[in-house]
């Protein structure tokens, strides 16, 4: 993926979490042993800051994309190494662990969930 | 005689043959997780964390300490065998190092980076034993508004050194305070985002929170490489005893490498890259042989491993006397300091003496036994080197998950850290600093809880925050911190580009 998506994409994201967060925190009540401080004050400063981030991030980004500097452009376009299914797989891999260790404890899970993984990561001849 | 009555509290703590074996045994693992490439001594402090969880706290301190020691040092391993740094903060040692191996010196140049890191970090433990008690006595000046703002200067100063980015490390700090935020709020005890589960209303635990960012995205950051990376194998490898010689013509370049670890060390979020390199600059621009710089000196070697390694003392001043970590490994002793029911902070030395001279005495022969074992051990890095990832990180991962379920014996933890080292995964990808998040959220209730209180205090006035010399001095520092890493970030980074469009042009010449 390359930068200037990823800039975008994670920019937005951050507006977006920021929203829901002020959202969240409407519908809590107040406490009556707030001591006078509002329980929402604290969250929505932490959630204000994020939505400033945000808009930064993803403002700028757009205004370089928009001017064309060379130096910027280059640096935008470049691409971020990421390979996700490799991980994807771990993560599932992961979580299969997990159940199994409920269901079938420890001692059988583990060599199994070793031999697997060995076997994802293992170099192919 | 205050000050030997401490020290023989702490050292009392030693007499337990238990503590003297768990510093061997953590700075062997420490040195064995530095030395792999793609493992840190954050990684191997944030999975045996919860393994101490049974140990007794100087046991288990005896333990961390040794993993931090033995896994500062053992990045320069593998960056002088195979040009790769362990840890970022090796990357200086490199450009000397691995020209030395190329020229048959590898045996000399581990030898030299053993005994130099070994220097620094002694110096580091005794300069900390000099002032950690001094700061901690203005423990009595901190009010909650104090407390508030010396957490914010630690969070500024680590989001804007990590990564080129400050917006985006400014956000990772947010995003650590969010998830600090999930579960009960300790002053009204209302639950919040638990999205109606039982099991998220006791929030997020630390060690879950440490494994998920730190172990587990390093782990899936390395899964996704895994069989890509460069093997590299040394034969000739030949042992090299320490001389006195080698460090007496180079006794000034050894001290003010040392002192500027120290220094750089106890300014809170900068760390060792800064460190090493600033001492290796210093190192060059004073030596009478500044051309051999780059073509396998001796001195640059000496001079950013002294510097490295006094880091570990330095960093634990802010840690030990402000509650503050010095860099983001620290951030992880912060969070066991917690977990072992001690709070760390401004009254941590007054409160906790013993603890604190333990610290320091325990720093002293962690290094030592790391000077050892790296001197004994120097023939078995290269085997260390060829351990192959697909072997690593299956036993890495079941590491990990035994640590979260012993900790608190749920399932709930295990999906939360494979959750939250996803989450870290994308974040990491997408250029955000996973140290700042995680001292958003290891310091995430101490923010909260003294924001609350100083609004509380000062009848919801926000000038409530500047309302005493010190608070406004902090908050300068921190103003002031963050622009000095802001520019000097900007410079190296231009410096960075300017090689980079050099070369390029260099290339199209051709």
């Amino acid at each position: 993926m390359k930068k200037k998506s990823m800039d975008i994409i994670s920019g937005a994201a951050l507006i977006l979490f920021a929203v829901w967060g002020w959202y969240e925190t409407s519908i809590w009540k107040e406490s009556a042993a707030s001591s006078g401080i509002s329980v929402k004050v604290y969250p929505r400063a932490v959630f204000t800051g994020l939505g400033i981030c945000g808009a930064i991030i993803l403002i700028r980004t757009l205004i370089k994309l928009v001017r064309g500097k060379d130096l910027s452009l280059s640096e935008l376009s470049a691409i971020i190494e990421m390979h996700p299914v490799k991980v994807l797989i771990t993560i599932v891999l992961m979580l299969l662990y997990i159940f199994a260790l409920r269901a079938f404890g420890f001692l059988f899970t583990t060599p199994v969930f070793l031999y697997l993984s060995m076997l994802l990561f293992g170099e192919r001849r | 005689m205050e000050l030997l009555q401490n020290l023989a509290a702490g050292a009392a703590h030693l007499a337990s043959v238990e503590v003297w074996l768990m510093i061997i045994v953590g700075v062997m693992i420490g040195i064995i997780f530095g030395a792999i490439p793609g493992l840190t001594a954050t990684t191997a402090l944030a999975m045996f964390t919860p393994l101490t969880y049974a140990l007794s706290r100087y046991t288990a301190f005896g333990f961390l300490l040794g993993v931090y020691c033995g896994g500062y040092y053992a990045g320069s391993i593998p960056a002088i065998l195979i040009k790769t740094p362990g840890a970022p903060g090796n990357a200086a040692t490199c450009v000397d190092g691995y020209p030395m191996r190329e020229r048959g010196q590898a045996g000399k140049a581990l030898s030299l980076s053993v005994t130099s890191s070994m220097i620094g970090g002694i110096f580091s433990a005794l300069v900390l034993m000099v002032f950690a008690p001094t700061i901690g006595q203005m423990g009595y000046l901190f009010g909650a508004p104090e407390y508030f703002a010396i957490a914010m200067l630690g969070m500024c100063c680590l989001a804007s050194v990590c990564g080129k980015d400050l917006c985006k490390g400014i956000a990772s700090g947010l995003l650590g305070l969010c998830m600090a935020m999930i579960g009960q709020d300790a002053i009204t005890g209302m639950t919040r985002f638990t999205f109606g589960s039982v099991d998220m209303i006791a929030g997020v635990g630390l060690i879950p929170g440490l494994i998920g960012l730190f172990a587990l995205t390093e782990i899936f950051c390395k899964a996704e490489m895994a069989g890509r990376e460069a093997k590299g194998t040394i034969s000739d490898f030949k042992f090299y005893p320490p001389k006195i010689a080698d460090f007496i013509h180079c006794k000034w370049i050894v001290f003010k490498s040392c002192v500027i670890g120290t220094v750089i060390g106890a300014i809170p979020g900068t760390g060792p890259t800064i460190a090493a390199w600033m001492a290796y600059n210093e190192a060059r621009r004073s030596s009478k042989h500044p051309e051999e710089y780059g073509h396998g000196s001796a001195e640059g070697v000496i001079a950013c491993e002294s510097s490295n390694n006094a880091v570990t003392g330095g960093a634990m001043i802010p840690l030990t006397t402000l509650g503050i970590p010095g860099d983001s490994v620290t951030a992880i002793p912060l969070g066991a300091l917690m977990i072992h029911g001690m709070t760390p902070g401004v009254t941590f030395t007054t409160t906790y003496p013993d603890m604190l001279y333990f610290f320091f005495i325990v720093l002293i022969i962690g290094n030592l036994v790391m000077w050892l074992c790296g001197l004994l051990g120097s023939k078995f890095f290269p085997r260390i080197l060829a351990v192959p990832t697909q072997i690593l990180i299956p036993f890495v991962i079941v590491l990990c998950i035994c640590g979260v379920y012993a900790s608190a014996s749920t399932y709930y933890n295990l999906f939360l850290i494979v959750a939250i080292g996803g989450i870290g995964y994308i974040l990491l990808k997408a250029g955000f600093g996973m140290a700042p998040m995680v001292l958003g959220f290891v310091l995430g209730s101490t923010i909260e809880n003294n924001f609350q209180r100083a609004l509380i205090a000062g009848d919801l006035n926000p000038l409530c925050f500047f309302s005493s010399p010190l608070s406004i001095g902090i908050w300068v520092a921190a103003i002031l911190l963050t622009g000095w890493m802001v520019i000097k970030n900007r410079k190296s980074s231009g410096a960075v580009a300017s090689a980079q469009s050099a070369g390029e042009d260099e290339k199209n010449s051709e």
